[in-house]
């Protein structure tokens, strides 16, 4: 698809920093020292609760944070190109035609008042120098490729007169429209019913393979990121806390908030059986001197309260924690 | 429910409001003083010559009979006829109604033109100069009265820098357009300011929302993100602000026309009103009547039409 070589990134993200604006008139971190790189055709998961930065991220990938949120510093870089420095016009051309969005509520990604087949098109068009007819025409074949029935007629509906699935699927379409190298996927299932959300991750995974595009999803479900992901990184109050193969990490976590949250999700193999949970909530700002999960941390003690772990190597993987847990036997052996 | 089963059944509302309307106007019009045969003779007439032309207008029968016989005269066509210019009321309104709409056609076109334009700066520059500029001004014009700002413009542009004409209609197409300008600059000052107020909020609310950050994302053109996504959207709460405007200014004209010396419906009223002209006022005010039904039956059905959402009826 491009003649680029395989070795380099496809997407760079190193030492990012954001920061939303505060309840008084300062401001608040909310991404603090963010470092991602993603391979070609690499799927690579971001794993939080809410309010970690998980969703931030992408949007500064897009440059489409709200307003008041500043990148402080650090560099997004895409294919050699910066994203943060780029013109507007460039973005533009990086932006649908080589990088693709999956939304989490397709209902609210979708305009209201323009119809689904357009919406699709309209992709196409701002990319490629090509007519009406045509790219309806390619759009229609878009919608066959997500799998959706009766194409004539669902290209001439609106949002609101699709079901969620298929809103997400028009969604997906829209996103894949231009053959993109990358696509962002923000929890892109939570909005589905339990039943179709298999099914947009049964498309979301052939697509994949067929079209070798790399991914990044956010979500905060762990089950999906361990079907999807190569790799996965676990983020906590706007910092990666572990980040390694999905293998490796979900099998034997070393960072505490890890663990935690490994245990919190509820096992199939453990009918009836609570999940633990972790006890108490996420600060509401990065923490600038201590571990932000300190105060729910059983190991923790006086140096986690007064010292920033960083991220640092650990075996097979990047851990910032200072008591890292010991490696317990498989989680689900 | 389908579309023009739903347009019937509005319509026949609005023959129930036009009824309600008529019989509030007839009997208004009998509780304020004042006698058509006694205006159009003159203080000095005698009485009997008073009581002589009451009887051949039918004014010396009981208001239900006089509201009766009105009723049964419009049922068949007949608007009935003028005391004061002694021709038929149908033809007076003919020739007045096209001067009323086309000035707030007019005027009302020109508040869109000027407002879309202005809400996107306003929306797109949010809490920087031109947003405070653009909140600020047009607030001034809402603060003067319509008739005020008529005269202002008269002032200005007809009397010291003569570009129009400084009242009437003239007789050709290309006259009445003359006329009309200042009179539609007057209307359009009045609604421009709300238009902006309200299509800036909505455009301010929509272009935070998700659908705009993914069509964004799509790498469409700045262009196509803001009138092709945001400002659709933003239509429809306009559409309202829209309708309730023109339905107050079929009132307002009354006193626009005769700033600018229109012969439209507002001035028909006003010479009926003064002159006790009964059969004049009574069948303006239906035509008033009319015009705001159909304003709003319209604004419910571009309604429908801007957006699949809304199901008529509901």
């Amino acid at each position: 698809m491009t003649t680029a070589p395989m070795t380099t990134n496809l997407l760079e993200i190193s030492d990012l920093s954001v920061t939303m604006p505060g309840r008084d008139s300062g401001s608040v971190k909310v991404l603090e020292g963010f470092d991602l790189t993603i391979a070609r055709g690499e799927a690579v998961g971001l794993v939080g609760e809410s309010g970690c930065g998980k969703t931030t991220t992408l949007l500064s990938i897009l440059g489409l944070l709200p307003r008041g949120a500043r990148v402080e510093s650090g560099a997004i870089t895409f294919d050699g190109v910066d994203l943060l420095r780029c013109t507007r016009r460039q973005l533009r051309t990086i932006l649908g035609r080589r990088i693709g969005v999956i939304w989490q509520d397709p209902l609210a990604a979708l305009d209201p008042v323009m119809r689904v087949g357009d919406q699709i098109a309209e992709v196409i068009r701002a990319h490629d120098d090509v007519g009406r007819g045509r790219a309806m025409q390619r759009a229609k074949e878009l919608m066959r490729q997500v799998e959706m029935p009766d194409v004539e007629q669902l290209a001439r509906r609106y949002p609101h007169e699709l079901s969620g699935g298929q809103r997400q699927r028009v969604v997906i379409a829209a996103a894949i429209a231009a053959s993109p190298e990358l696509l962002l996927c923000d929890e892109p299932t939570t909005a589905l019913d339990v039943t179709v959300q298999d099914q947009v991750l049964g498309l979301l995974g052939r697509l994949r393979e067929e079209l070798g595009v790399a991914l990044v999803l956010v979500s905060h479900d762990l089950a999906v990121v361990g079907e999807m992901c190569d790799r996965v990184s676990i983020m906590y109050s706007g910092r990666i806390v572990e980040q390694g193969s999905t293998d490796a990490v979900f099998e034997r976590p070393r960072h505490h908030y890890s663990v935690g949250l490994l245990a919190s999700s509820p096992d199939i193999d453990r009918v009836g059986v609570r999940p633990d949970g972790i006890p108490g909530l996420p600060p509401g700002s990065v923490s600038e001197s201590s571990c932000a999960f300190a105060d729910r941390c059983g190991s923790a003690d006086e140096r986690c309260r007064s010292e920033l772990p960083v991220l640092g190597r650990l075996g097979d993987r990047l851990v910032a924690c200072h008591h890292p847990a010991v490696v317990r036997e498989s989680v689900n052996g | 429910m389908t579309r023009t089963r739903y347009i019937a059944a509005r319509l026949a509302q609005a023959v129930l409001v036009l009824v309600g309307v008529t019989i509030l106007t007839f009997l208004l019009i009998h509780i304020v003083p004042g006698n058509p045969a006694r205006t159009i003779l003159g203080v000095h007439a005698t009485a009997r010559a008073v009581h002589e032309l009451d009887q051949q207008f039918g004014l010396n029968q009981s208001l239900p009979a006089q509201l009766w016989a009105y009723f049964d005269r419009i049922i068949h066509g007949n608007l009935g006829t003028s005391y004061y210019y002694h021709s038929a009321v149908g033809p007076l309104i003919t020739s007045a109604l096209p001067v009323t709409v086309l000035l707030i056609a007019f005027g009302t076109i020109l508040a869109i033109v000027v407002a879309v334009p202005l809400s996107l700066l306003a929306a797109t520059k949010q809490g920087k100069v031109p947003d405070h500029l653009l909140r600020l001004v047009p607030m001034v014009g809402l603060g003067m009265p319509p008739f005020w700002i008529g005269f202002v413009l008269l002032i200005l542009l007809s009397l010291d820098l003569r570009l129009f004409p400084s009242g009437g209609y003239g007789s050709t197409f290309g006259q009445h357009v003359q006329g009309l300008v200042l009179p539609a600059i007057t209307v359009a000052a009045g609604t421009m300011p709300l238009l902006v107020r309200s299509l800036r909020a909505s455009l301010i609310e929509i272009l935070d929302s998700d659908f705009i950050r993914a069509a964004t994302a799509k790498g469409l053109s700045r262009t196509r993100v803001l009138f092709r996504h945001a400002l659709r959207n933003a239509l429809l709460p306009m559409v309202s602000v829209l309708a309730v405007n023109v339905s107050f200014w079929v009132g307002s004209t009354v006193v626009i026309e005769q700033v600018f010396n229109l012969p439209g419906l507002g001035n028909l009223m006003l010479t009926g009103v003064l002159n006790r002209d009964f059969q004049v006022v009574q069948s303006v005010a239906l035509v008033y009547g009319v015009m705001i039904v159909i304003v709003n039956l319209g604004a419910d059905l571009l309604y429908s039409y801007i957006d699949p959402r809304v199901v008529l009826g509901e």
